[in-house]
């Protein structure tokens, strides 16, 4: 186990090699000036251009400033942005959190609502409750997030003051995202566990638990979903990086501090050490994510296993 | 004091117009801000224009009760809270909050502008304006302590010039900065290598408050910037990064100038929230966590006014007005006849009303009415007449042709159309498109990302592109209209005259502000003639709050000052 765990961050390496050099030439194949960016309105001379552009490394061959930016990484550094002169871990860390949160709470959301809802309807295909169940899963799915997020702003918290527009450090304002956020991941996840369960119920092994008198709450908690579990938790890890998208719009629609938001202004002014430094945290988080996701696995059914 | 209304202006900063950048860049009106962004500079005169239920000075001070907390969402982070080191006009309204100058530029009471003494009691400047003195107020303190005198003045400008500091518009309003000396510990001599007339308009602009010696020691040239230590009627509280700056109270603020406030703030506590969607911001207002709201769009405005349960406040703004440099060496721009029916054959009476709901005002000329060297002649230059357009255009050798588009040995009349994303252009465009249609031009409009598209403004692949500047000072012209700034500044007209790059010259070696704004009016009257601009919008920055939020004053740089503000709660 602990082997497995090694070689798999061991893997994250290249992995994280492999995408900072990605991103490092897309950045930089992108036409315009960052110090351009940074200068412009500030009664800029042409010749604070130049000088700011060597003081950036800028006027570097590519490979030296790729290697330049490996060299800090190694030291631990992700630079300092170009924005506000502050060290990029700083900034990212410090909105890590917000992002983390909101992700997690999404995600709550998403299984809290999902799981049971595809449980139910899996259990009686064709009953009321199914067709409940399917009818709220089709417009999780058709809804955009973003859409959602405004209908339930607009109801919810301009009509009927119930919850804050935008986050204050509240619990209670964090429900508005969360759900809009998570209620497309609870749709994809009552489709898929619906579906992993009527194929379950057909396996000879339910037949064989109910003969054996087993009770029907028991052989729909403890055999079919959990053996229906497997792709639902998969497909999780596999929509980290859609709900990190997901996660930028709803932050700017709520007015919240996070990094997908400000990944993504960066990368329109062209922060090169903010995007560099978010793709390395991000890519980071993915490959220990989808570790995460291989070890549940594999303790929820030992046949996936590693040796 | 009373609640004045005073002009404000659009701010300044030199910032980017993006958003954001970034973040900055966000939203129209922030771009549109900074569109513009860009910057720079302080407003002129007052105006200000109180729309929707005025802006009353009634209530201001005299009768609202004092304390509470006034939260105004604005859309974009500031890149740092250093006002030497930071871009961003709009980290200027934070550090006017925090920060006093050493002479305050306001409104006066007639809609003209005033010199007001700061934390220094008076100033002299030398003939050829090269060498500021001023003699500095006694008994000032900084938030930390610190006793304010000359070596803080001279902290101040030498923490600006450090390259360490890495200063954007301080820095680039500086210009030809040479020393600050200091004479006795309440006289300093600030000079300059040669004459610099807008010196004064600059140092009053919110780059140059003066920081604590002890402060930009203990934090260092970018430190201070997490932790800015001035004078102003706030202190620096917390900064939860890119959502909420947190503002106190300064209990000892008494060195505030008498147009705003002698007493210490009211409001025990001031916070800038950041929402970056433009909604956002109106969304919170309307439910309740914010009592300002900042830049929304000029439909959320509309809005808001007919509900009438806001007031609008608007700011005009200083410097040159949203517009599209003319690219004066891309055919077909390249012939003065073509820009100048392009001139004559847009409507911003129109654009104004119906794009953008009547809360900016038509742009005639290269700089907005408020700004020193305006020019009411060359505003005056192309009404809107599209008959004249039309005769322009077959003078040039351009005929009706199939579908109305004119041509010329066959080619069609067509222009290339670059803007960079966000930048509130988007609608004002379509309405410009349909104008030219109408005389004849076919134009495709292509959206980059800010940084691509400057690169192609320099590159010079565009007829029309999207520019805006906030400056205090006209000498901002220098730096869009200068030959030296074609291939890698932001001359995206690619304006190529030695005699104009000469007049502005001259004109900031002059320290009479009368013989000083006639060279501006000149420089402006030949840039309209040689059409190299379209002036579209003068932006007016828009402050919507409720009606319980009291006793704001406007800056001549499109900013608010919170000396005397109240909120009732």
């Amino acid at each position: 186990m602990t082997a497995f765990v090694a070689r798999r961050l061991a893997a994250a390496v290249p992995v994280l090699l492999g995408i900072t050099i990605v991103a490092f030439m897309l950045i930089h194949l992108v036409p315009g000036n960052p110090v351009k960016v940074i200068l412009f309105g500030s009664q800029a001379t042409p010749r604070q251009i130049a000088h700011l552009t060597s003081q950036l490394g800028l006027n570097q061959p590519l490979w030296r400033q790729y290697a330049d930016f490996l060299g800090q990484l190694l030291h631990g550094s992700l630079g300092t942005s170009y924005a506000t002169q502050t060290s990029v871990a700083h900034e990212l860390l410090s909105r890590t959190p917000g992002t983390l949160i909101l992700t997690a709470a999404a995600m709550t959301v998403a299984i809290v609502v999902g799981v049971p809802l595809g449980v139910l309807a899996g259990a009686r295909p064709g009953s009321a409750l199914d067709q409940g169940a399917r009818a709220i899963s089709f417009l999780g799915v058709a809804v955009p997030y973003f859409f959602l997020a405004l209908v339930l702003v607009l109801l919810l918290s301009v009509r009927l003051r119930w919850f804050p527009a935008i986050g204050n450090g509240t619990a209670l304002a964090l429900v508005l995202p969360a759900v809009s956020l998570g209620w497309g991941y609870a749709a994809i996840l009552t489709r898929l566990i619906r579906g992993a369960i009527i194929e379950e119920y057909h396996s000879e092994y339910i037949k064989s638990a109910r003969a054996r008198g087993c009770a029907e709450w028991r052989i729909l908690l403890r055999h079919a979903l959990r053996n229906s579990s497997i792709p639902a938790i998969t497909t999780i890890g596999l929509q980290f990086g859609n709900i990190l998208t997901g996660a930028a719009v709803t932050e700017v629609i709520f007015g919240r501090a996070g990094l997908g938001s400000y990944l993504a202004t960066s990368i329109t002014s062209k922060n090169i050490p903010v995007v560099q430094g978010a793709v390395v945290l991000i890519g980071l988080g993915y490959v220990v994510l989808n570790l995460a996701v291989d070890l549940i696995v594999g303790a929820v059914d030992p046949r996936t296993r590693l040796a | 004091m009373t609640e004045q209304p005073w002009p404000r202006t659009a701010d300044r900063a030199d910032g980017p117009a993006s958003r954001d950048g970034l973040a900055s860049f966000v939203s129209r009106r922030q771009l549109l801000g900074l569109s513009g962004a860009v910057a720079a500079g302080l407003g002129l005169s007052p105006l200000l224009a109180a729309c929707g239920t005025s802006a009353a000075p009634s209530a201001a001070s005299g009768t609202a009760k004092a304390g509470g907390t006034l939260t105004m969402g604005i859309a974009a982070a500031p890149d740092t809270l250093d006002p030497g080191a930071t871009g961003l006009a709009l980290t200027l309204l934070i550090s006017m909050a925090m920060f006093d100058p050493l002479v305050w530029w306001l409104p006066d009471a007639a809609g003209g502008s005033q010199y007001v003494p700061g934390l220094a009691e008076s100033y002299t400047v030398s003939p050829d304006a090269s060498v500021y003195t001023f003699k500095l107020r006694k008994g000032v303190t900084f938030h930390d302590g610190t006793k304010f005198d000359a070596t803080a003045v001279k902290a101040t400008y030498d923490h600006i010039v450090d390259p360490a500091t890495k200063s954007k518009s301080g820095l680039g309003a500086l210009g030809p900065y040479k020393a600050t000396r200091i004479i006795d510990p309440y006289t300093v001599e600030i000079s300059f290598t040669e004459p610099n007339a807008s010196f004064l308009h600059q140092q009053a602009a919110g780059n140059f408050g003066i920081a604590s010696p002890t402060a930009l020691r203990k934090y260092g040239p970018t430190g201070f910037g997490s932790h800015p230590v001035g004078t102003g009627p706030f202190m620096f509280e917390s900064y939860a990064t890119g959502s909420q700056l947190n503002l106190v109270k300064n209990p000892r603020y008494t060195w505030g100038p008498a147009a705003l406030s002698t007493q210490p703030a009211k409001l025990d506590k001031l916070i800038f929230r950041i929402v970056t969607d433009d909604s956002g911001r109106y969304n919170a207002l309307q439910s309740g966590q914010l009592q300002i709201a900042m830049n929304l769009p000029p439909n959320d405005i509309a809005a808001a006014q007919k509900s009438g349960q806001y007031r609008q406040l608007t700011v005009p703004s200083i410097g040159t007005p949203i517009g599209m440099p003319i690219n004066v060496t891309r055919a077909p721009t390249n012939d003065p006849l073509v820009r100048q029916a392009i001139l004559y054959a847009v409507d911003q009476q129109t654009l104004v009303k119906d794009v953008l709901f009547g809360v900016d005002s038509p742009a005639h000329t290269v700089l907005t009415p408020i700004t020193p060297g305006y020019s009411q002649a060359s505003a005056a230059l192309y009404s809107y007449d599209p008959a004249k357009a039309n005769a322009l255009l077959s003078q040039a050798g351009w005929a009706k042709g199939a579908g109305g588009v004119r041509t010329k040995n066959g080619q069609k009349l067509a222009l290339n159309i670059i803007l960079f994303s966000d930048s509130g252009f988007d609608l004002p465009t379509e309405f410009v498109v349909s104008e030219l249609n109408k005389v004849g031009f076919t134009a495709t409009t292509t959206v980059q990302p800010f940084a691509t598209a400057q690169g192609s403004f320099n590159a010079g692949l565009h007829n029309l592109g999207a520019f805006g500047y906030y400056g205090t000072d006209p000498y901002l012209l220098n730096i869009w209209v200068n030959s030296d700034a074609i291939k890698a500044g932001f001359n995206w007209s690619h304006y190529d005259n030695p005699k104009i790059d000469a007049m502005i010259a001259q004109a900031n070696r002059t320290a009479g502000a009368t013989a000083r704004d006639n060279l501006y009016e000149q420089v402006s009257m030949t840039l309209m003639k040689d059409a190299i601009y379209l002036p579209l919008w003068d932006v007016n920055n828009p402050f919507t709050m409720l009606p319980t939020v009291k006793g704001l004053h406007t800056t001549l740089n499109g900013y608010l000052t919170f000396h005397s503000a109240t909120v009732l709660t």
